[in-house]
């Protein structure tokens, strides 16, 4: 399975389900928007803000079920449930509003949050997807995260042992061209662009020493782009598991916020 | 010993490194949201009121933008009420569908049964500054009426002939000539030469004598002469003078012509006061029982407009003093139609009444008025016959009934001018009767009315109670300037009908009158008509469509005139039309898609004045 | 065994037993009739190199030496004193471990339809090997004492069947316990002690093994008795060949102990076929068709197989025809898989790979596919919560493609953790997959971690403080979840679906699961 393949929905069923309900909710706004002008406050304006309330409450429990190891049902089918009614949400939201701009601080902010928690949602479904397979097609080594520093210490206490009797040409090169490199782990943006990124260039320096070196010496300069490689691999997990786990920066204080602003909204509506 | 490339983890942790927490994200942002949310919530009750609200309100409203108790009650939303406190001051209830019911259908228990729409349904606050209350979705109009201009009903207008009498005699056909004759165009050209465009408004301009007619019809400022007729029927210019009749002074003394007892005049100007003032007296003297009616009738709308303009601050616009007043007379009237409803259900009406009519006949007869006594001797009798739950009455006589009463409350408020407030009030609420009511019904329904008001009334006080001050804006006057306008119409009308009550005269006097009024209104007779001695109000150049407005001035980019009103160049009556009915709007606007809000012609709410 | 004194009591005796596995003294070894069947000359060296894996070990009255369900890697050889086999009720109505690791989830008592998927069975349900009993027939019956140069627990160390009667000291006792690796050494050199274990094998144990294979379950006694005594015992080293493909087919193998890779020679690579473990059998295809082996046969570690001669065969498949329509059926299938595998090559990669890894072993192994992994850790959250807040694996281990294996154990088919557990504390239920620790028995002695091969039980620290003030240690390894009704939670809990557990020997799965 390629990367390319991994995009593809885990269980196309559930997207036909979203897709239809989808269009079973527009065709329900249609009819009603004939039947009489439309407000969100009142009729078919309503229910669609109460089902795009209830379904974002639904929302917020798939942290909340992912918490406890509780018997119910597989995480997987609430992931599921989570991606696509958001999606509906969404669509909920905008029905609700009658596809016509909020009036309002609040009515713009609880529309620009629901697009901000829905989209980078679905930026985050993506990058789920993608990222998980370029780095399982394209890497060697695999880490835990917050084991990548000492994994790194580890190497470079690896490299030093290695070079500790060398010729002084092995050594000078690996102070100036190499252990500057493995020092610290070196996260990198362009990683999301391409896993090898830069793989050849740092691989470079090695290749021409082999040459330099004397038979015996090989092997070390081997076993050196060997551990180079190997702390690439590390860089790469430590940017990409990182941008992983940063998305969730982006896309759950803002749906907290949402929360809050939609109680207030509520709160509005039922006082005033 | 080459090192091998690592597939997997290079080592394995002899424990698992502590997991970060479950709820490292979840905690402080529900916390921040929740903080935020607070924020708002505060703010919001501090007074920052735009924290929690769905958008601008429209700029008519920017003043009270943040201040929501003006028009919310916590927990109970907008209420027509909160609309009503500086709308609809007048006559409460304008702006309510029960009045558009009866606005359109004439029929009280048709209104009274309507449902009761909030006023916010079709005005929709909250969508920002640009946006306009005024427009409101067809969708609404088509709860009830009809969805699209194909299912239109044919204009009433055109249905049944219930068309007022223009009170003109005109003929399209023979002046189209003679604009074609005078001035070379064809016969489609010549409506423009009269119809004309007004320069601001979307219409055409009144047809009026002195822009339109009297370029033919007054050569030199005469319409015509006037035959003599016998001095003692008319007033001469002096006595004109003398009454101060407004006007006289433009007349001179040359323009009469006074030979054996008989005065004629050569030259009559359009609306000549001399023949509008004695046309009135010969009137009064030839049919006066209609006269008076009309008076009466005058008179009654006068004290209705004065009733209205009285309440025609809005309940905002009122300081505490001014609302308790208010509250203070709706309460002592609501009172007052419950205890009526009372004794009409205990049947005490009747015998109340009658006796009440007995202490006058004693008073008149006290005073020496035999006539008076007798008269009202005679109304006690005919009351104490018919007694309550008799038949209601036909139309025809209930009209008889009302003009009889009318006469009455005039004879009393000539007799006693202290009395005047007292019968502008009988005055008012004779003309307010409709045929075949009951009694019951219509007590029932003031009674409703002024606890609605009242209602209203103690809702504004509540409202001054927990301090929240009337808005600053200039609240709406346009309801009294339309007030006042038609007052000061009114007020106008009567006083052109103000020829005092003589003693009646004898029939074949009556008939002199008439015959002495149609030689005087000879040269008016040519265009106006001439019923008994009046002449019959003009109504040709008011708009036809009684529901509707409908405005020349678009149409007339697209279409020319007689591709509506085509074969009007051969009508000979003032009341031809020649217009196809809804079937020459669908033309165009149905199927070449133009616009057709039901917005564009109709109103929904009736006129401050109808 | 709950109290904190039990416990220290416990480990003070442990303690003191393992400060005698000290290598025995060569002259006391001398002196046993043990190694009497040595060449003279060759004893002295033999001993030396034996004595590291021999250890004097001494039991108080009452203490356990083998106990029932237990796997063991050692024979004892009772130099003093008395040992009797104690049976249980349940063992005596029960005279076979049968099904162990391969009964079927859905057929256990409590059992939870979708745990099945979860651990990784796939469809083939029962996986057909027969868990053999390893203690001598007669000592089954009735309270039977072995006294003073009496052996008893080699059949099981060798084949690694669980323990099926639990052995306790009478009187205070002396034995030599004799490790796996010692126990070999003395086999290959001492012919005597090879004949005597046949021996005592054939008249013992032989027969009730060939009873327990599904193939000869319907076989008079009679002829059990005969084929007991005609056929041949024969052990292979691992990596040794057993069988080369194309060479002569002239004997029907039965695999007793051990794990045998079946493979096709394609190209210039062997490519692993299927593998054979105790109860399975090969070369019926060969003696049916009178042709040569279809394939090659290898010992991937130290197999023990029962070799019976083409006659021997032919006279069973003679006297009994079902026997031998099953092994016809048997034989098709093999060579159908072995055509199929000719023509894609590929699809026994992993079976390869397990078999290198060791993985085949294992009959639930959590694997977590990388390429949908999104590295969140839910599964190990949702392990910890399953186990009172601390997890049970590490998410680290070696990968092979897109699959990374964790540390979390395989439940294998021979748990050698299980060896060497001074208090019982680890345990197989018998007729259950999940090895488990009971943690109140546990005294952290750590032989189960450090005798795990892949690493996969960790050593846990708790609050109660030891005798030396450091704190108790505890051993702690994945259970299958075995307390929750969905099964494992680490499988459940991913919210992608990249954790599976599947079990190497199911070849279905594999291919429906993996690629």
């Amino acid at each position: 399975m390629g990367s390319a393949g991994a995009l593809r929905p885990k269980q196309p069923r559930n997207t036909w389900l979203t897709g239809a309900a989808a269009a079973v909710m527009l065709f329900l706004y249609a009819v009603a928007r004939a039947i009489a002008p439309w407000s969100p406050k009142r009729g078919a304006g309503l229910v669609f803000g109460v089902a795009a309330t209830v379904v974002i409450v639904f929302e917020m429990a798939y942290p909340l079920r992912r918490a406890r190891a509780r018997p119910l049902g597989t995480a997987q089918r609430w992931l599921q449930a989570h991606v696509y009614l958001g999606v509906l949400a969404l669509l909920a939201v905008l029905i609700h509003t009658g596809f016509r701009a909020p009036g309002g601080l609040m009515g713009w902010s609880l529309l620009l949050l629901s697009a901000w928690t829905t989209v980078t949602g679905l930026v985050g479904v993506w990058l789920q997807k993608w990222l998980p397979a370029v780095m399982a097609e394209g890497l060697r080594v695999e880490a835990l995260y917050e084991r990548i520093p000492a994994l790194v210490q580890h190497l470079v206490e690896e490299a030093d042992a290695l070079v500790v009797n060398a010729s002084d040409a092995l050594e000078r090169f690996y102070t100036t061209e190499v252990r500057g490199r493995l020092a610290a782990v070196e996260p990198s943006w362009l990683y999301l662009l391409d896993v090898r990124a830069g793989r050849e260039r740092a691989l470079e320096p090695f290749r021409r020493m082999i040459t330099f070196v004397d038979p015996e010496e090989k092997e070390i300069v081997n076993d050196l782009m060997t551990i180079r490689m190997e702390k690439m691999d590390l860089d790469v997990h430590y940017s990409l598991q990182g941008v992983l786990r940063r998305w969730l920066i982006v896309h759950v204080p803002p749906a907290a916020l949402l929360m809050a602003l939609l109680v207030l909204h509520i709160l509005a509506w039922a006082v005033y | 010993m080459p090192r091998k490339p690592t597939w997997g983890t290079p080592s394995r942790s002899e424990h698992y490194p502590p997991l970060r927490g479950r709820w490292q994200f979840l905690y402080p942002a529900l916390i921040a949201g929740g903080v935020v949310g607070l924020l708002l919530l505060g703010a919001h009750l501090l007074g920052a009121r735009g924290a929690l609200s769905p958008g601008g309100v429209t700029t008519a409203h920017s003043t009270i933008d943040t201040q929501c108790e003006q028009c919310h009650t916590p927990r109970r939303g907008v209420s027509n009420i909160r609309c009503q406190r500086c709308h609809d001051p007048s006559s409460a209830g304008r702006l309510t569908a029960a009045a558009h019911v009866l606005f359109g259908s004439s029929d009280p228990r048709k209104a009274a049964a309507a449902p009761d729409l909030a006023c916010a349904r079709c005005h929709v606050e909250h969508r920002g500054r640009r946006a306009s209350l005024d427009l409101v979705e067809d969708v609404q109009c088509a709860r009830c009426h009809f969805g699209s201009l194909g299912s239109h009903p044919e204009f009433a207008v055109l249905r049944s002939s219930t068309r007022q009498a223009p009170g003109l005699k005109f003929g399209h056909q023979k002046h189209v000539e003679e604009v074609m004759k005078q001035s070379g165009l064809a016969s489609a050209q010549t409506c423009l030469q009269c119809h004309q465009k007004r320069p601001t408004r979307r219409d055409f301009e009144p047809i009026s004598f002195d822009l339109h007619c009297a370029s033919c019809h007054a050569k030199e400022g005469s319409i015509g002469s006037a035959d003599p007729v016998p001095l003692t029927d008319v007033v001469d210019l002096e006595g004109l003078r003398a009454r101060g009749v407004p006007g006289v002074a433009a007349l001179r003394p040359e323009e009469f012509e006074s030979a054996r007892g008989k005065v004629a005049r050569p030259s009559l100007r359009h609306r000549d006061p001399w023949v509008l003032f004695n046309l009135d007296k010969l009137r009064a003297e030839s049919d006066p029982d209609g006269y008076t009616a009309e008076r009466a009738r005058l008179q009654a709308r006068i004290a209705s407009l004065e009733r209205r303009l009285a309440a025609a601050t809005p309940l905002a616009g009122l300081d505490r003093d001014g609302l308790e007043q208010r509250a203070a007379a709706l309460e002592s009237e609501s009172r007052g139609a419950a205890q009526r409803l009372a004794t009409l259900a205990s049947g005490a009406d009747v015998r109340a009444g009658a006796e009440r009519l007995g202490e006058v006949e004693a008073r008149l007869r006290a005073v020496g008025d035999g006539a008076a006594a007798d008269e009202v001797a005679r109304l006690r009798g005919s009351a104490g016959a018919s007694g309550p739950g008799a038949a209601p009455l036909g139309t025809t006589d209930f009209e008889a009934r009302r003009r009889e009463v009318l006469a009455l409350l005039d004879a009393v408020e000539a007799a006693d001018p202290a009395l005047r407030p007292r019968a502008q009030d009988l005055r008012r609420r004779l003309v307010s009767l409709v045929p075949g009511e009951d009694a019951a019904d219509v007590l029932a329904r003031v009674r409703d009315q002024r606890q609605a008001a009242l209602a209203r009334v103690h809702d504004e006080l509540g409202l001054r109670d927990q301090g929240v001050a009337p808005p600053r804006a200039a609240l709406l006057d346009a309801d009294r300037r339309e007030l006042e306008r038609a007052l000061a119409e009114a007020r106008a009308q009567l006083a052109s009908r103000s020829v005092p009550a003589a003693t009646p005269l004898a029939p074949e006097e009556q008939q002199r009158r008439r015959e002495t009024a149609n030689v005087l209104a000879a040269a008016c007779a040519k265009c106006h008509v001439l019923s008994g001695a009046a002449l019959d109000t003009v109504r040709a150049a008011r708009p036809v469509l009684v529901r509707a407005r409908f405005e020349h001035a678009p149409h007339l980019l697209q279409a020319d005139c007689a591709r509506c009103h085509a074969g009007i160049e051969a009508s000979t009556v003032s009341r031809d039309l020649n217009f196809k009915g809804i079937q020459s709007c669908r033309e165009c606007h149905r199927s070449l898609q133009v616009s057709q809000d039901c917005r564009e012609c109709h109103l929904f709410h009736p006129k401050v004045v109808p | 065994m709950s109290d904190t004194s039990d416990r220290a009591a416990l480990r003070q005796r442990y303690e003191r037993r393992m400060q005698l596995m000290v290598p025995a003294e060569a002259d006391l070894l001398a002196r046993q009739a043990l190694f009497a069947g040595i060449p003279e000359k060759a004893r002295p060296k033999v001993i030396e190199k034996v004595r590291r894996y021999i250890h004097l070990v001494r039991f108080e009255e009452g203490d356990i030496v083998l106990r029932e369900g237990e796997y063991s890697d050692s024979a004892y050889y009772v130099v003093e004193g008395g040992a009797e086999v104690v049976l249980t009720r349940e063992s005596e109505s029960r005279p076979l471990l049968r099904g162990g690791a391969h009964v079927p989830g859905a057929q256990r008592p409590g059992a939870r339809p979708e745990a099945a998927a979860f651990i990784g069975r796939g469809a083939a349900g029962l996986s057909g090997t027969v868990m053999l009993s390893a203690l001598p027939a007669e000592l089954t019956t009735g309270n039977k004492t072995l006294g003073p140069g009496e052996i008893f627990g080699e059949i099981g160390a060798l084949s690694r069947y669980p323990v099926s009667a639990t052995v306790r000291a009478r009187n205070p006792l002396t034995v030599l316990q004799i490790r796996l690796p010692g126990l070999r050494m003395l086999l290959a050199s001492s012919k005597d002690f090879k004949k005597s274990v046949e021996e005592r094998y054939r008249q013992r144990v032989l027969a009730r093994h060939l009873r327990q294979v599904p193939l000869f379950a319907r076989v008079e006694d009679a002829f059990l008795e005969d084929i007991k005594r005609r056929a041949e015992l024969v052990s292979f080293e691992p990596g040794q060949v057993i069988a080369e493909e194309g060479s002569d087919a002239d004997a029907f193998l039965l695999v007793v102990g051990g794990y045998v890779k079946v493979s096709v020679r394609a190209g210039s690579s062997d490519l692993a076929l299927t593998y054979l473990r105790k109860g399975d059998y090969a070369g019926e295809s060969a003696l049916l068709l009178e042709d040569q082996w279809p394939f090659a046969l290898q010992a991937l570690e130290h197999v023990e197989v029962v070799k019976l001669t083409r006659e021997m065969f032919r006279a069973v498949t003679a006297a009994y025809p079902d026997i031998e329509d099953e092994l016809w059926s048997q034989a098709v299938a093999r060579l159908k898989a072995r055509g199929a595998l000719k023509r894609n090559p590929v699809s026994s990669e992993y079976v390869q790979m397990a078999m290198e890894t060791g993985l085949i072993h294992g009959e639930s192994v959590l694997l977590i596919d990388l390429a949908t992994c999104t590295r969140c850790d839910e599964c190990v959250r949702g392990c910890a919560d399953a186990h009172g807040g601390e997890p049970r694996f590490v998410r680290e281990g070696q990968k092979y493609r897109r699959w990374l294996v964790p540390t979390a154990c395989y439940q294998c088919t021979d748990p050698v953790c299980m060896i060497d557990c001074p208090t019982g504390a680890i345990t197989r239920q018998v007729g259950t997959l999940e090895v488990t620790i009971d943690q109140p028995t546990c005294i952290g002695c750590s032989n189960c971690a450090n005798r795990c091969p892949w690493g996969n039980i960790i050593m846990v620290e708790k609050d109660e403080k030891r005798a030396d003030g450091k704190n108790v240690e505890v051993a702690t390894k994945c259970d299958l979840c075995l307390t929750r009704p969905e099964g494992p939670a680490c499988v459940q809990m991913c919210p992608h679906g990249s954790a599976v557990r599947i079990s190497f020997k199911d070849l279905d799965r594999v291919t429906s699961t993996l690629t």
